[in-house]
């Protein structure tokens, strides 16, 4: 029989995907694969590197290299199934421009802020690096130094990250690019629930009645969960649909409720959603008095601006979180204010709508999902709408059970698992320990072995902060990991380039690709990436996954867990601690940043022996680090609601979710039965809060800091589309998968593309107050604004769409606003 | 090396179940594209074999952009060198 192994290769892949879908494959398909070669791939699971539903992949390496993924038919998150963005994960490591050795700006063979990128070995960059460190410290304290992170690092990477600032530098000025996507939502579970991430998990998806998108594009952003939502909608003719939005998407393509609504009103929705409960005698009573408190936020909280912007400084409040306790009738009467009348002028959705999304919610029968992402959590009033929509489902109890359950999803790998459960954020410790109690930071230096008083109380600067900072010249030393924030944050222009080229300042970038943020730094480390390095991420549904090495790094890179402890080298603990915290503990006297975080006979207690054989960070700290920094790690949640299993166990299963109890995961927390935390008898347990209640917190409409007026006449909404991740980093550097969005597009409505006499693929310039980028408009395709707003995502390089935004945050959260502000549009 | 490359792959395209026949002889006029199979639930098994110049993505795009398609789903991905692609005794 005479066949080509290509033949054989796509019979394979066939076979893969007919298993899946139960098609039947004619015979001869089935014969080839038998015969089948398949012995030169190995094949091992990670989870995959992009967004944040955690799919598991199988990976196949042949003489080193990836060549092959296939989803993971045991994953229980996606059975099986990939989206587009897997064809990257094969490639994302082997782009041309990947870096291979440190490069540092030099003039005349010396550091130099105007010099150009020249390759130094590891040595010279952190000789230099540790320098700029140790001035700064020694001139103006630890405030001076920080690091902004990602939902991209390891649980072990960020863990040790987050030590190394709090506990080495002593400075809480560590951020994660996780603040400009989760931190709202994070503000929302603490106020309501006090404890962190979504008590419902993927298994929803296949109970619910009806799924309700606030502000989430996920058919393009969640490609496989959307696939869940697909087949339980057409399985079950029943379910239903609905899909807010400021613009339509792909996601209104399945929906049975298309909500196009203004900017900034599914506040006012929201409420008008509670009063109509209210209204309707829908509230469920039993559930309301026996689980809930209500409250009111406090109002007119400012816009998360610079302290002296005038919008700032007209405040009431600014940057309030203190909530007043309220009785179920002010509570009434505050919603009653959102009748179906004002809110429908208000919003521009129909009355009819809003009575059929009301609906949902109010009928006991229906099972309701709640799904959200950046269009609720990038909002100046973020944290406000999160609860405004749990407060929806505890109205009518309408949580914690299979397929009722309010869920914020998230962006990026490990933005839970690393960025919100490790707690790499400004303010924030392991487990939802805060640096600002003292009981908290107490457990978290007993933990670590270190004297009382060595972690700062003072929350650091949060992500925008940092940039501010920079530009004021009072962060002098700053590394940045594993994103490309430079691209990322807000208004690139007045804040972040200023900033890092501000010449008091020293600034690194760890990277695999010379990103823009690499190419704005003053020293770039190229960094191993994903299956190069042996780690664990933690995904949306609290489902905790570990994966091993697969493949040697490119030669030159080293993981970003590597930089980390070998730069910890760099210091004795006498540069970085005063005298008085000495001499509580003299036994550290003289020895290493390292020696005292991570040679403390627990992040080391593991032999090299229990590691992989391919396992090169192990390998170079002579012990089996990752699973150190795990078990250490875990010491914080177990007992405490956060429990993580035995850092083995994950390498055998496809991830588990925590709180993991007698070795078994839990799918609904606070719901009898489910969470081994729940007391019997209870019914529900909200236990992050100390009398096991959740909070129904009122909170108002307000408007946006920034409204489209005459001259700058429209809103901008800026966000992601399916083939490229983020940034573009990794996926625009795979020339032959992509082609389909080659540059970012400003999505715009006919009429107003013919009102200022605009073609489709016309260029044109896209300016408001504070910059301007040009691109061109497309009038078709996938986005559908409504007149009056365009929209441009962000993965493009050569269209730096953040030249224009506005960095107006959530004042609770800090996260920024990246979905409204101004701008005017004119032909080049 | 690099431009001897061949992709193939498996989707499962997943397409309003009344319309899967037109769905179907849409998908096949598309080029480097096979169908394998499908159900009566609406899910289409497709292989892609590309090679450098063909965006794969642009392939799916335009499978995603096909009136009643509902997702695309990935399934597997191999690289294969072209030379040992070649004609084979099995």
């Amino acid at each position: 029989m005479k066949l080509t192994r290509r033949a054989l290769i796509k019979a394979n892949a066939a076979a893969s995907a007919a298993a899946l879908a139960g098609v039947n494959l004619s015979v001869s398909a089935t014969n080839l694969i038998a015969s089948s070669d398949e012995t030169k791939i190995k094949w091992d699971k990670a989870p995959c590197r992009f967004c944040g539903t955690g799919c598991s992949v199988l990976v196949g390496t042949q003489d080193g290299r990836v060549v092959a993924t296939q989803g993971d038919p045991e994953a229980p998150v996606n059975k099986g199934l990939n989206c587009v963005k897997g064809y990257f994960l094969s490639k994302i490591m082997y782009g041309k421009d990947r870096l291979t050795t440190p490069l540092l700006r030099m003039k005349n063979g010396q550091y130099d802020k105007d010099g150009d990128f020249a390759p130094v070995s590891w040595d010279q960059a952190f000789d230099v690096m540790a320098d700029k460190w140790k001035a700064a410290l020694k001139a103006k304290g630890a405030t001076s130094v920080g690091m902004f992170g990602s939902g991209q690092w390891t649980v072990m990477e960020g863990y040790a990250a987050s030590k190394l600032m709090k506990a080495g530098f002593r400075s809480n000025n560590i951020d994660p690019n996780a603040r400009h996507c989760m931190a709202s939502a994070v503000g929302g579970f603490m106020r309501t629930f006090g404890i962190d991430e979504p008590m419902g998990c993927y298994d929803d998806f296949e109970h619910a009645d009806a799924f309700v998108l606030w502000g989430s594009n996920m058919a393009e952003m969640h490609p496989i969960l959307w696939t869940r939502l697909t087949d339980r909608r057409l399985s079950h003719p029943h379910v239903r649909v609905s899909v807010l939005s400021t613009f339509k998407h792909r996601s209104f393509e399945l929906a049975d409720n298309e909500i196009v609504f203004t900017p900034q009103t599914d506040l006012a929705i929201a409420n008008y959603i509670a009063n109509y409960i209210i209204e309707t005698d829908a509230v469920n009573w039993e559930f309301v008095n026996k689980h809930t408190h209500f409250k009111r936020a406090t109002t007119d909280i400012g816009y998360g601006l610079r302290n002296e912007h005038p919008m700032q400084k007209a405040a009431a409040n600014p940057n309030s979180g203190k909530m007043h306790p309220m009785t179920f009738e002010e509570y009434k009467a505050s919603v009653a204010e959102y009748s179906v009348e004002k809110v429908s002028q208000l919003s521009g959705v129909s009355e009819e709508k809003l009575i059929t999304l009301a609906k949902l919610y109010a009928d006991p029968k229906t099972k309701v999902m709640s799904l959200w992402t950046m269009g609720m959590n990038q909002h100046t009033r973020g944290v406000w709408m999160n609860s405004l929509v749990y407060n929806i489902h505890l109205l009518v109890g309408k949580i914690s059970q299979p397929g009722n359950s309010p869920f914020s999803l998230t962006g990026q790998p490990s933005a839970c698992g690393t960025a919100r459960e490790v707690g790499t954020f400004s303010h924030r410790l392991p487990a939802d320990l805060v640096v600002t109690k003292k009981e908290h930071r107490d457990i978290a230096e007993k933990i670590w072995k270190l004297p009382e008083g060595t972690i700062p109380a003072k929350p650091g600067f949060h992500a925008v902060e940092q940039h501010r900072r920079l530009k004021d010249g009072d962060m002098n030393a700053y590394w940045v990991m594993c994103n490309n924030n430079m691209q990322a944050a807000p208004n690139l222009m007045e804040e972040g380039l200023p900033g890092y080229r501000n010449p008091e300042n020293f600034i690194v970038c760890s990277d695999p690709y010379p990103t823009v943020t690499a190419q704005a730094a003053d020293l770039i480390l190229p960094t191993a990436m994903w299956v190069e390095k042996e780690g664990a991420y933690g995904n949306a549904e609290r489902r905790t996954q570990a994966w091993y090495q697969q493949v040697k790094p490119i030669e030159g890179a080293k993981s970003d867990l590597w930089q980390l402890l070998e730069f910890s080298k760099r210091f004795n603990i006498e540069d970085v601690w005063p005298e008085d915290l000495l001499a509580s503990m003299p036994e550290y006297r003289g020895k290493t940043v390292y020696d005292v975080l991570y040679r403390n006979q627990q992040v080391d207690a593991f032999p090299l022996s229990e590691a992989q054989e391919l396992n090169d960070d192990a390998r170079d700290q002579g012990f089996y680090v990752q699973k150190g920094l795990f078990e250490e790690y875990a010491a914080f949640g177990r007992g405490h609601g956060h429990d993580l299993a035995p850092y083995d166990r994950y390498h055998q299963e496809r991830g588990l979710r925590w709180p993991v109890v007698n070795g078994k995961e839990t799918q609904w927390r606070f719901a009898e039965g489910s969470d081994p935390y729940v007391e019997k008898g209870t019914g529900f347990q909200f236990y992050g809060k100390p009398d096991n209640k959740a909070n129904i917190i009122f909170a108002p409409y307000e408007q946006p800091p920034e409204v489209p007026n005459e001259e700058y006449d429209l809103w901008l909404c800026t966000g992601r589309v399916l083939e490229h991740w983020h940034s573009g980093t990794m996926t625009r550097r795979v020339p032959e998968l992509y082609r389909a969005v080659p540059d970012a597009l400003c999505y715009i409505h006919p009429e107003d593309a013919a009102k200022r006499n605009l073609r489709r693929g016309d260029e044109v310039l896209i300016e408001s107050v504070r910059g301007e980028v040009r691109c061109r408009v497309e009038t078709r395709g996938r986005n559908r604004p409504p007149e009056g707003l365009v929209f441009v995502p962000w993965f493009d390089a050569r269209v730096l769409i953040n030249k224009v935004t506005l960095d107006a945050t959530d004042p609770l959260s800090k996260q920024t606003d990246f979905k409204k502000c101004a701008v005017k549009i004119s032909k080049v | 090396m690099e431009n001897q490359e061949v992709h193939v792959s498996s989707l499962i395209v997943h397409v309003r179940p009344d319309c899967l026949e037109t769905v179907k002889a849409r998908v096949a006029e598309l080029d480097d594209v096979e169908i394998y199979g499908d159900s009566e639930e609406g899910k289409i098994v497709v292989v892609l074999e590309t090679t450098k110049q063909k965006y794969i993505t642009d392939i799916i795009d335009k499978i995603n952009n096909l009136k009643d398609v509902l997702s695309t789903s990935l399934i597997f991905h191999q690289i294969e060198q072209l030379d040992s692609s070649c004609e084979d005794d099995l």
